[in-house]
């Protein structure tokens, strides 16, 4: 009987080449939900499904990408080449709340409908909803850590762009980080709270997306202990209790609490200096959007959670990232700026 | 119905001294029992207590105010839904009647999206609060009726739909990854982020509602026999119906300005304290407050030492109080006790 | 000075229907005045806008030459009570607290009942004969107990006028009588009592005057004896009726007995 469904497949698949051949078209990808797209020969048009799609599409084709789902901050602009981030605001199509119209995504006339994140048969199924009400080809690509060198690989020959540069930064920066990681020993390890939002009382439990970078360098994320999920609200007690070496933050409000509530004040990391707010523009560095913008913050989360293990300055390594992933070499003084908060305050 | 107010009381104060030393006794971070009364004994006498500087900190600093917080958000929700309860004729209602939370997490949900500091959010949802239930009152005033009662309820049910789309659109704008759920956890309630200066700020608040309220006690009680008895009795209904909403409503936006929306109290308190002392303000709002106080405490407490991870109010006294509801329903009498 | 309520050409009723037309009433203190009419006549709203509680469509009404429109609630309850008929009340407030309540023209705003207010009411009740009921849920006694409490919140409230909306209207033969004792005697001691009822029975009882209302309007005010006539009662209730002298040992009483067909 499988052998019946196999050569069904294969006709299938043959019949859809040729029809595909005819029409001009490339043929047939698989994307990472295991869906067969038929590709155009050519893709101009690109539009991003998400956010993290869109990090994805431009950083490796910026040319062809369509538009952003939300519009620039002012304080993010002055990273993104205007011709970039004046493209226009088009709206998400799958995640956390849709605001794409249909119409709207049918109006761009896009080639091909990109979404960079989670795999599940629910995000499968909006796409098959999506490419049979629009007839546009939709792929979805797998946006975990570990399969972010095969995706961007796999991006690239599916829009023919040249993506190796990146794909192998992506793989150095993954490959050389683990490797100094692994000679830590374990008790060197930090113990890290990641404190979300103007209070810093949300965090991620082990596994979830936002600590997942904390996690991929080796240290400890103190909310584990709390056991495995997503984002979860904790109580200042509970801080206090963990006492942790290192904070993390991605929220101003909660960094300012840090040097001046008094109830913060016992805690060992806050005494030490070692909490620092995580630079966030144009992209997070630590979680969201859960895309490429990551890998530069795995290297600033190596080097301000062992400084000894990785002592080199920072700033080149930013210098690249930024001109490589984001088309747009930073000056000094930005780079002084999104490398301000890594320094230990006393 | 027991009536003897002055055995409810006691039973009531007892309760929540209880609920304070339990409250003071547990939590996440460990604290022996003996630091816990060298630092009282320290405070009566002076002396030095010898206690680990953080140790003093969660004492002092973190449990002490939350639970002092967890006793006046309590108290005062219980206190402004008993008012209303006797106001509205109606022992379904509750604080949020006439919009003061719809109005205080329009306010909040605002400073959270425009990524304003805490004091900031605290204060747009105080100020959210006030000005929905004024906005009601003006709309109210608008039409002519002779029921006045039904014509704020109705504004207050218009406005507060209206506050409540506002709200769906903000999360529906918010960036999901950082502002949404800053969103969610506040409009689900919690006092896991209290620190002293948020007590400082609402106290004024909730003494000047709860002495309105007090002061106008047995005015109260005529009310609840209806709009054209209380005024046949000579009761001026319009001034002591707009103190009585002056009061709730500040009690209720302070509250809601440093604990988010915490739901049931208002409505499920009163209903107790009722059973226990009878109708009469008087005796009403302080058992009122003092079970409603306990109550809040014995919630939070639960809250913050139950599962792994601090469980939101609003969900944790909505699971509580419903089947004691309903107990009390199937248990007790009829006609409102 | 004798203090007195009067209504003057009074039109009432609510925004979308008329009411009453060009009603004139007086009430003076000591004097029971019967208002006597059917049900659902319009007895109830004449009440409320004679008390100030509607607002009134034209006319005019004074308390003690003062018009009502220019007192407060307060000052207007200090000289003018009201016995609504009894409901089954919201909140079990014990008898005494519902007596206690009369006393609220007397309580400043910001404060509660005194030890002295609440001994006026006990004594309300002890008049009234439910003394024994002081403590029990209002919400949990009969309907007559009920109307009786009311009766002893107005009397409580020590104005000199009363205004009762049909005070016996769903109780028992003996309750009603309990009730038109109290109103007399309520009388004998100086106080003015306005009453409406639909019987006329209650009007040769205890009444000085009787003011017959009939489609909205009076068609008739004066001593019971003079006043209903076996024309005015078949004009009101469509029947015919015999009003008829009775002797009793306490001397000549007059009732009515609904003649024509139903007599055997």
């Amino acid at each position: 009987m499988v052998d019946r469904v196999r050569r069904r497949l294969v006709a299938a698949g043959v019949a859809r080449y040729l029809v595909g051949a005819a029409r001009g078209q490339k043929g047939d990808f698989t994307d990472d939900a295991g869906r067969i797209v038929a590709v155009p020969s050519r893709v101009e048009r690109i539009f991003a499904a998400g956010p993290p799609a869109s990090v994805l599409v431009f950083a490796a084709a910026p040319t062809r990408l369509l538009g952003w789902t939300t519009p620039f901050r002012d304080d993010e602009r002055p990273f993104v080449d205007a011709k970039y981030a004046n493209l226009p605001t088009l709206g998400r199509l799958t995640g956390r709340g849709n605001t794409a119209n249909v119409e709207v995504v049918l109006a761009a006339k896009p080639d091909l409908i990109v979404d960079y994140g989670a795999v599940t048969p629910t995000f499968a199924s909006l796409a098959e909803r999506v490419e049979r009400q629009t007839g546009i080809p939709y792929v979805l690509l797998d946006g975990s850590f570990d399969r972010m060198t095969a995706s961007i690989r796999r991006f690239g020959r599916l829009v023919e762009a040249d993506a190796e540069t990146l794909a192998h930064d992506a793989e150095q920066t993954v490959a050389q980080i683990s490797r100094r990681v692994a000679a830590i020993p374990a008790e060197s390890r930090p113990r890290v709270y990641y404190g979300r939002g103007p209070l810093g009382l949300q965090t991620g439990l082990a596994g979830s997306i936002n600590v997942e970078s904390i996690e991929r360098v080796g240290a400890i994320n103190v909310a584990a202990e709390l056991g495995r999920g997503g984002l979860v609200q904790v109580s200042v007690e509970q801080v206090l209790r963990w006492d942790p070496d290192v904070i993390v933050t991605t929220d101003p409000n909660f960094e300012l609490s840090l040097r001046d509530d008094p109830r913060w004040r016992g805690l060992s990391a806050v005494r030490k200096g070692r909490f620092h707010l995580a630079p966030a523009v144009p992209f997070g560095w630590i979680d969201f959007p859960p895309s490429l913008n990551r890998l530069i913050g795995l290297r600033w989360l190596a080097r301000v959670l062992y400084p000894e293990s990785f002592p080199e300055d920072l700033r080149p390594a930013v210098r690249t990232f930024y001109g490589r992933y984001y088309h747009r070499v930073p000056t000094d003084a930005q780079i002084d700026m999104l490398l301000a908060s890594m320094r230990t305050r006393s | 119905m027991i009536r003897r107010p002055g055995v409810a009381a006691g039973i009531a104060l007892l309760t929540l001294l209880l609920a304070v030393v339990a409250a003071f006794t547990l939590g996440r971070y460990p604290v022996a029992p003996a630091d816990l009364l060298r630092l009282v004994w320290s405070a009566l006498t002076g002396g030095a207590h010898g206690v680990t500087p953080t140790v003093e900190t969660v004492i002092l600093s973190v449990r002490g105010p939350r639970v002092l917080a967890a006793l006046a958000v309590g108290g005062a929700l219980a206190a402004a839904g008993g008012a209303y309860q006797s106001l509205f004729r109606n022992p379904l209602v509750s604080p949020d009647l006439l919009g003061v939370s719809a109005g205080a997490a329009v306010g909040a949900v605002l400073g959270i999206f425009l990524s304003q500091p805490v004091a900031v959010i605290q204060l747009g949802a105080f100020a959210g609060g006030l000005l929905a239930v004024g906005l009601v009152y003006a709309v109210a005033r608008l039409v002519r009726s002779h029921d006045p009662l039904l014509v704020l309820v109705l504004a207050g049910v218009v406005i507060g739909s209206l506050l409540g789309a506002l709200i769906a659109l903000l999360k529906y704008l918010a960036d999901p990854y950082n502002q949404l759920p800053a969103i969610t956890f506040w409009l689900l309630g919690s006092l896991a982020s209290i620190a002293p200066v948020d007590l400082a700020s609402t106290l004024p608040a909730f003494a000047l509602g709860l002495a309105l309220l007090w002061l106008v006690r047995w005015r109260i009680n005529v009310l609840a026999q209806g709009d054209e008895e209380a005024r046949a009795l000579g009761v001026s209904t319009g001034r002591v119906r707009a103190v009585v909403v002056a009061g709730a409503t500040l009690i209720t936006a302070a509250a809601v300005s440093i604990s988010g929306i915490v739901g049931w109290i208002g409505l499920l308190v009163p209903h107790f304290a009722r059973f226990l002392v009878g109708p009469d303000f008087s005796r009403l709002l302080p058992v009122s407050v003092l079970l409603g106080a306990a109550f809040l405490l014995g919630v939070d407490t639960l809250a913050r030492t139950v599962a792994r991870v601090e469980i939101p109010l609003g969900v944790l006294t909505a699971f509580v109080g419903t089947p004691l509801f309903l107990w009390q329903l199937i248990v007790a009498r009829r006609s409102w006790l | 000075m004798s203090a007195a309520l009067v209504a003057i050409g009074l039109d009432f009723g609510y925004p979308e229907h008329p009411v009453g037309h060009a009603v004139s009433l007086s009430l003076a203190a000591g004097e029971v005045v019967c208002l006597l009419g059917p049900n659902g006549g319009g007895k109830t709203t004449f009440f409320k806008t004679l008390l100030g509680l509607i607002p009134r469509r034209g006319g005019e009404v004074r308390i003690d030459e003062s018009d009502l429109t220019t007192l407060t609630r307060a000052e207007i309850a200090r000289r003018v009570a009201y016995v609504p008929q009894a409901n089954v009340g919201y909140f079990p407030f014990t008898v005494h607290e519902m007596a206690v309540m009369g006393r609220t023209a007397y309580i400043s705003p910001f404060s509660g009942p005194s030890v002295q207010d609440r001994r006026i009411a006990m004594e309300a009740l002890e008049r009234v004969g439910i003394a024994r009921l002081a403590d029990q849920p209002y919400t949990r006694i009969s309907g007559g107990e009920r109307q009786l409490a009311l009766i002893a919140r107005a009397l409580s409230q020590a104005a000199p006028l009363v205004v009762m909306d049909e005070p016996t209207a769903s109780l028992d033969f003996g309750n009603q009588s309990r009730v038109l004792a109290v109103v007399r005697e309520l009388a004998a001691h100086g106080t003015g009592v306005l009453f409406a009822t639909h019987d006329p029975d209650h009007a040769f009882a205890i009444a000085d005057r009787v003011a017959i209302f009939h489609d909205g309007r009076l068609i008739g005010d004066g001593p019971p004896h003079r006043t209903i006539t076996p024309e005015a009662l078949r004009t009101v209730y469509g029947i015919e009726v015999d009003v008829v002298d009775v002797a009793t040992p306490q001397g000549a009483r007059r009732v009515c007995l609904p003649g024509g067909r139903i007599a055997p």
